[in-house]
């Protein structure tokens, strides 16, 4: 297969198969999670569950005082890590295009060069997630093979993106094809992983903000 | 300089004697040698070299077979920018047979072919534009009654090499592009026992060809080249990697219409479509119309036409990084399937979690009693 | 002259002095290259992705200096001394006026402008059947 048919089929059937089944795979597991739903909470409300649920969203995006200054780094480290991913997918000119072509609706991105050193940062920032993972005892016991897996395929697109970008060590083109099979893998495996906290975030916030608000307690 | 192809009297003369029947001076032969150096990018000192070698180098014998082709490729390099001096070199190599350019035809045509190939046999240069239909025998194309697949066949035997100019010739072009109704293919999937060197585009610029041909005149051979066959003196570098609009890329300034502000202060393409990145040519520095301009200078995104399958490699206008899918209905669809999966599986899930409550069994303070 | 060259241009001005100083580091080397080791450096002005700007600004360093000499063969040639000696520019056009290379040479004389040998001995010919005329 020539290098440009490659660049080809991974623009085309394969991302479209990897976006069938990111689409499919997410909503099947949120339609899960809903659809259990909760039991009926008979006792008298002493709070708004709503207020509470809302709250929550945002306040567990804030470090604990008390957390913070038991593991300083994995905190600032995780806020490197996932502002960086928010900054390298949703701020970058070309991939705002992608999004534009999706939702019809555009926005501002940062300087190609902001975003490429962000996108240094974040890769730095994984793998001192990863030495982190493996050096915290308790870390390393309840991590599973598909954590890791989920490290890897969260690398992969950004390392091919910050290669192809610079130039190295590929062509171009080979490497924006890459690139983008990185992703297309992130897409496929996502669903099927912890990676579905992308979105489940949301949900399990405010089902715990949503009790503790009901009871009138702080969360 | 009018063009007689077909019938040169200076066959056993060296380019040297040729050069000086045009009344050529020797100073103007070295000024011709340094924009081929030049656009060779060959090192210092390099012009005088090839001068020395080019002068001495005799007539060599060309043929050039037209198949699946606009004549763009022919358009491009007779009317390049040069005009005095690359006719010089294109009227010494003299070309023994080219259906559009030579003053023969039918029968008479063909046998200047024959006559030619047979004198130089397994000497000779052979040009090749056009792609060439294979489905059905071949039957496509032909030309005084031959397929084009026989004729190169039979004239790819007893050549030196090849030089498949274009394109459609290097890579199938749009004959090639899909549904590809009569089968095209290049050159290289039929000749693959000679050196084939490939100078694609869409046409490809005038004085590429004519400085390959200069290279192979004075070094005997063909010009050093990438993975898809081009000389690295033209294709090394990515229109992007040469591109004069790159710092506005690098800035993320993109125009995102054509008659916008970006589009009217020259920022980046890229958002309108630009190939740029991932095409490798040597219009954004040699350029176009006698050194004009080329597409991106003009306005235009590049469409990326000296690459493999540019027909096919999505809209011309849609950004690199936009996927070439239908993405909405794919959305629509697999989320339609996903929440239906969803539901079933949310009924299983329910039924799992009732029959887990049902087995469960009540404590009893006497059954807690029992136990310890 | 084509009409084209009537069309009045404005040049974007946006400056890239990266561009200028890169071609002008370089041509400190060659010139030191040259004068160590006899090597001659040629840059291919055409050749760099440079805009109508840097021209400018890269013809504003160089300046001029005390030789221009001007050759008539398949078109005009300007070969034009810096104001830093052994550093040239040597322009070539076609008989339409149109650049075909635009380089700078660091040597201490382009070979484009010496004579050439063949030439001379055919002159050398030439003159010596003219001398056996009668004026
Ligand atoms: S216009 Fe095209 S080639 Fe030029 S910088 Fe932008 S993307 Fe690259």
């Amino acid at each position: 297969m020539e290098l440009n048919e490659l660049l080809i089929w991974a623009r085309g059937p394969a991302f479209n198969i990897a976006l069938a089944i990111f689409v499919f795979g997410m909503l099947l597991r949120l339609f899960e999670i809903l659809s259990l739903g909760r039991k009926e909470d008979l006792s008298a409300a002493r709070g708004s569950g709503v207020a509470g649920g809302l709250r929550t969203i945002l306040s567990r995006s804030l470090p604990r005082q008390t957390l913070f200054s038991r593991e300083p780094l994995r905190i600032i480290n995780g806020y490197l890590l996932h502002i960086g991913l928010f900054v390298v997918i949703f701020l970058y000119r070309p991939h705002i295009e992608l999004f534009e072509r999706l939702f019809g609706v555009s926005w501002m991105g940062l300087p190609t060069g902001v975003v490429d050193a962000v996108t240094a940062v974040t890769i730095l920032s994984l793998f001192v997630a990863l030495l982190i993972r493996i050096y915290n005892p308790v870390l390393r016991f309840i991590s599973t093979p598909g954590d890791y897996l989920i490290w890897l395929v969260t690398l992969l697109p950004l390392v091919s993106g910050y290669m192809a970008y610079n130039h190295l060590l590929l062509g171009y083109t080979l490497m924006l094809t890459l690139h983008i099979l990185s992703v297309e893998l992130l897409l496929i495996v996502a669903p099927f992983t912890k990676l579905t906290h992308m979105f489940s975030f949301v949900l399990a916030r405010w089902y715990q903000g949503y009790l503790a608000g009901r009871r009138g307690v702080e969360s | 300089m009018s063009r007689e192809i077909g019938n040169n009297p200076l066959d056993n003369g060296t380019f040297a004697d040729h050069l000086e029947q045009n009344g050529v001076s020797r100073r103007g032969f070295l000024k011709f040698c340094t924009s081929m150096a030049a656009a060779l990018a060959l090192p210092a000192g390099s012009a005088e070299v090839m001068a020395e070698a080019l002068a001495a180098a005799k007539r060599p014998t060309v043929i050039w077979l037209s198949f699946q082709e606009c004549t763009g490729c022919t358009e491009s390099i007779t009317r390049s920018h040069t005009p005095t001096i690359e006719n010089l070199i294109f009227d010494y190599i003299s070309l023994d047979y080219h259906h559009t350019l030579q003053v023969a035809a039918g029968l008479q045509a063909e046998e200047a072919r024959d006559q030619a190939m047979k004198a130089a046999y397994g000497k000779y240069l052979l040009i090749v534009d056009g792609a060439i239909p294979i489905k059905d025998g071949g039957i496509y194309s032909t030309i005084a009654g031959r397929t084009n697949l026989s004729m190169l066949e039979e004239a790819a035997a007893g050549a030196a090499a090849l030089i498949s100019v274009g394109t459609c010739a290097a890579y199938g072009g749009l004959p090639m592009a899909h549904p590809n109704p009569t089968g095209a293919v290049p050159v290289t999937d039929i000749v693959k026992d000679k050196p084939v060197m490939n100078i694609p585009g869409c046409p490809p610029i005038g004085l590429v060809m004519t400085s390959a041909i200069a290279h192979f005149l004075t070094f005997g051979r063909l010009p050093e080249m990438d993975q898809l066959g081009r000389p690295k003196a033209f294709y090394g570098d990515s229109i992007h990697d040469r591109c004069y609009r790159r710092p506005f890329y690098d800035r993320g300034l993109f125009a995102k219409a054509f008659d916008d502000e970006g589009a009217r202060k020259g920022w980046c393409l890229y958002e309108l479509g630009c190939k740029g990145p991932t095409t490798h040519n040597a219009c954004a520095t040699m350029k176009w119309n006698d050194g004009t301009s080329f597409p991106i200078e003009s306005g235009h995104p590049c469409l990326g036409c000296s690459e493999p399958n540019f027909w096919d490699a999505g809209g011309f206008y849609e950004a690199l990084s936009v996927p070439q899918s239908r993405m909405g209905e794919t959305i629509l669809k697999a989320g339609a399937v996903g929440v239906g999966v969803g539901a079933v599986a949310a009924a299983l899930n329910q039924r799992n979690k009732a029959a887990t409550v049902a087995a469960q069994e009540t404590m009893t303070v006497d059954a807690l009693k029992k136990e310890s | 002259m084509s009409s084209l060259d009537q069309i009045e241009v404005m040049v974007e001005g946006e400056e890239n002095p990266e561009m200028v100083r890169s071609v002008l580091s370089e041509i400190t080397a060659l010139l030191e290259c040259w004068l160590t080791e006899g090597k001659p450096g040629v840059i291919d002005l055409q050749g760099l992705p440079l805009t109508a700007t840097d021209y400018q600004q890269l013809e504003e360093k160089l300046g001029r200096g005390e030789v221009s000499i001007t050759i008539q063969v398949l078109g005009k040639s300007q070969i034009l001394e810096t104001a830093f000696p052994g550093v040239w520019y040597v322009i070539h056009r076609d008989e339409v006026s149109n650049i075909l290379t635009k380089q700078i040479e660091v040597i201490d004389i382009p070979s484009i402008v010496l004579s050439q040998r063949v030439e001379m001995e055919q002159a050398l010919e030439r003159l010596k059947s003219d001398s056996n005329m009668t004026f």
